[in-house]
């Protein structure tokens, strides 16, 4: 079989979140379509998925027949409390980290490695369900795409990438000189610059250690790739035009990113009593198209975040904690180890230095992501 | 990527949205009508064909291309 993507990931700790996705069918309701139950989907150990196409059919087929306002309910249900249960692990993480015991780190580790192998078989899924449901939905003769209910993420990305595109040239700092000079540049600039990356952590490639917004040099690249030779003028009119144009609910707290755990209104719907199916499955798939949308937009934001807000802060304890013990071990070893390895304590340095050789082999994956030498260690450094 | 330019790409990813605020149109390979392109290109107001396989060996970097988002019509002008 030919992967259906190939270079989708290349750390094992990465590839170990993806050990659920043959369950994938059973988080949505479409158990016994398929035989064990078992969707043919996997990532290799050189990080390339493969997905059976037959199976997604047969689940995609299933799925049209069994569509009704309670499976859809329910599917909906699914999907949301994966994406909390990520957003709510990834903040506790962050918050504990420091003051953490090994033992804690362990448990935490392992709490939001759960939390991810529940969420990233969704991703698997968003390869057939938006549009089983849309195919759904024309049916009954409606055939506009349901709008997201706030602007997407990719929206406010670009708009606060403008800002500070424009506020640090206000200030004599284009991105060319950010990029000569980052971080020997003002304290004001410093911590601009610093308040979009955190805010911004999580947009990015798919594998946890390409570089996205979470690092300066990046942001600094693509602020001079999209807006340097630009005219600030006419693309403000188009960054606002396209707002408008969207039809999105305006915003009055100020463009920030959303979760779609923070769609309380939406959960408290689906928990309160009148979810007894008053309503009709087309108005049902219209709320299941565009709650699978906003998950769209999000997916890859969910895993990075969970890495660089939850996961880098718990490794770089572990370590410290390896360090105190004299264990042999580099900072950068513990990406090359699987989330129950490292909170089972089975951390053995010769298992990380063959799989790291390996990884290091994949010279197209890491030109791909533009992954340099010394990326790994970075990314664990000290911040 | 030059100004108004036509954005070809097998996938586009919600990270790489901000391209959208300088191109005039994008070619996408995937065939979903759901995903990001389709959802970026309509909060962009950017003309957006998706399900085009092979457009990346079809179109080339310097041919003059004509999109219409409406039919899904690609007019190309090979470049020489």
């Amino acid at each position: 079989m030919k992967p259906y993507r190939r270079h989708l990931i290349g750390l094992p700790l990465q590839r170990s979140v993806f050990s659920n996705i043959d369950q994938a069918p059973q988080l949505i309701g479409l158990e016994g379509v398929l035989s064990d139950d078992r969707l043919g989907a996997r990532v290799d150990d050189v990080g390339d998925l493969y997905l059976d196409p037959n199976n997604v059919d047969q689940l995609a087929t299933a799925m049209s027949e069994r569509i009704s306002p309670r499976f859809l309910a329910d599917m909906e249900r699914s999907l949301v409390s994966a994406c909390h249960t990520v957003g709510c692990t990834t903040d506790l993480c962050r918050a504990r980290a420091a003051a953490a015991t090994a033992d804690e780190v362990r448990l935490l580790i392992g709490t939001l490695g759960s939390s991810l192998r529940t969420l990233v078989p969704f991703g698997i899924l968003s390869k057939f369900v938006p549009d089983t449901l849309f195919k759904a939905l024309a049916s009954t003769a409606e055939t506009e795409i349901p709008r997201l209910r706030y602007d997407s993420p990719g929206a406010v990305l670009t708009r606060d990438a403008f800002a500070l595109y424009e506020e640090c040239g206000e200030q004599g700092f284009p991105p060319d000189r950010l990029l000569a000079e980052w971080p020997a540049v003002p304290p004001v600039i410093a911590e601009r610059v610093r308040e979009f990356c955190e805010k911004h952590s999580g947009f990015g490639p798919l594998p946890w250690e390409a570089p996205g917004y979470e690092d300066p040099a990046y942001v600094f690249a693509a602020l001079r790739a999209i807006f340097a030779d630009g005219d600030s003028a006419e693309m403000s009119r188009r960054l606002g035009d396209g707002v408008r144009r969207s039809g999105n609910v305006p915003r009055s707290d100020g463009a920030r990113i959303r979760s779609l755990f923070e769609e309380t209104e939406l959960q408290s719907d689906l928990d309160s009593a009148e979810m007894q199916f008053p309503q009709s499955t087309e108005t049902m798939l219209r709320r299941a198209i565009v709650v699978w949308l906003e998950f769209l937009e999000r997916e890859t934001w969910y895993v990075r975040r969970a890495f660089y807000a939850g996961l880098v802060p718990l490794l770089r304890r572990l370590k410290s904690d390896q360090g105190q013990r004299n264990e042999v071990i580099a900072i950068d070893d513990l990406l090359f180890f699987e989330l129950d390895e490292l909170s089972a304590r089975q951390v053995i340095p010769d298992l990380a230095r063959i799989r790291r050789e390996k990884y290091l082999g994949n010279s197209e994956y890491l030109i791909e992501y533009g992954i340099s030498a010394d990326r790994l260690g970075r990314i664990l450094g000290e911040s | 990527m030059p100004r108004d330019a036509i954005l070809v790409t097998r996938i586009l990813h919600p990270h790489l949205a901000p391209l959208l605020a300088r191109v005039a149109g994008i070619v996408v390979e995937e065939g979903s009508l759901l995903q990001h392109a389709t959802t970026l290109a309509r909060e962009f107001g950017v003309p957006a064909i998706v399900g085009v396989a092979g457009a990346h060996t079809l179109l080339r970097n310097g041919d003059e291309v004509e999109l219409d988002g409406d039919t899904g019509i690609i007019l190309v002008r090979r470049s020489t």
